[in-house]
């Protein structure tokens, strides 16, 4: 699938990147790849599922997969759009709410989530089910295989 | 002139510790004397009064976009879910200057500090302002 033109200089979308790895968007400025497929809209998981659905993924053959930081979600919310309030580079998101990994320091059953409806923040019980879009870094390794 | 400026600061200092604060990872300066805590504006007010600012000498002050105000945020504390380094510590709801897509005529962006949450409001809403400039 084609990608969209990126907004933003700092994210380049997976068309730059070897010819197969057209599920992932990355990420320069975080160095991290970025979840983009179907299952990144179609996602409903509690937050615990939500961090073994990361663990497990394996996507262009890459694994090691986790849910993204506050910081890191809350930097793909285009605040200049609504439905989906998200960077152009994104294709497949969900009209909800995401999880973060980031833990809301008032109350353990709880942690962070980006509605990406809107861009709204909000610590949601870690029983609520949300989308899910998983975060990778970027090692040498995997940018040397890559070329 | 000169002088009478520095006796207000001294004064102002003495008064209300440091009326600012550098945010050295930013290069953003921010507002932090006693109205951060004490006043309350609408959206429209909050811009003017930003506008209108004289702080430390500097009148360049505007009010923050979100993602700005989200550079002071500390989600590792709560009440307020505000960086250290402040004098002024209001866990209330504050302005960002940031226009809601969804209705930019008539709502914008809120953050409390209380937690760190960002929700989109009413520009009629009076809200706290803590105004910012780049050094």
């Amino acid at each position: 699938m084609m990608k969209q033109t990126i907004q933003s200089l700092l994210l380049l979308s997976g068309m730059l990147l070897a010819g197969e790895k057209l599920d992932v968007v990355l990420d320069e400025r975080n160095h991290i790849y970025w979840q983009d497929n179907a299952e990144s809209a179609q996602s409903s998981e509690d937050w615990e599922d939500a961090v073994n659905y990361c663990q497990t993924l394996t996507l262009d053959g890459l694994k090691g997969w986790r849910l993204p930081t506050f910081r890191e979600l809350l930097s793909i919310v285009d605040f200049g759009r609504v439905n989906p309030a998200v960077l152009d580079a994104f294709v497949h998101t969900a009209e909800g709410t995401y999880w973060t990994s980031t833990p809301f320091a008032a109350n353990a059953s709880r942690a962070w989530t980006i509605d990406f409806r809107s861009g709204v923040t909000y610590y949601s019980y870690k029983s609520t089910n949300h989308a899910v879009r998983c975060v990778k870094e970027i090692t040498e390794k995997t940018a040397k295989e890559t070329k | 002139m000169k002088r009478l400026t520095l006796l207000t600061l001294l004064f102002t200092a003495l008064v209300f510790g440091a009326t600012s604060k550098l945010d050295e990872k930013t290069g953003l300066v921010w507002q932090d004397n006693g109205v951060v805590a004490s006043e309350s504006r609408n959206y429209a007010e909050a811009r003017a009064y930003c506008d209108a600012l004289e702080v430390d000498g500097f009148s360049d002050w505007r009010l923050p976009t979100l993602r700005e105000l989200y550079t002071i945020v500390d989600l590792k504390r709560d009440r307020p879910a505000l960086k250290s380094g402040f004098a002024v510590r209001s866990d209330a709801w504050f302005w960002s200057a940031t226009p809601y897509a969804g209705d930019p005529k008539r709502e914008a962006w809120q953050l409390s500090f209380a937690y760190g949450e960002a929700e989109h409001v009413r520009m009629d809403r009076e809200l706290r302002v803590r105004c910012v400039r780049s050094q």
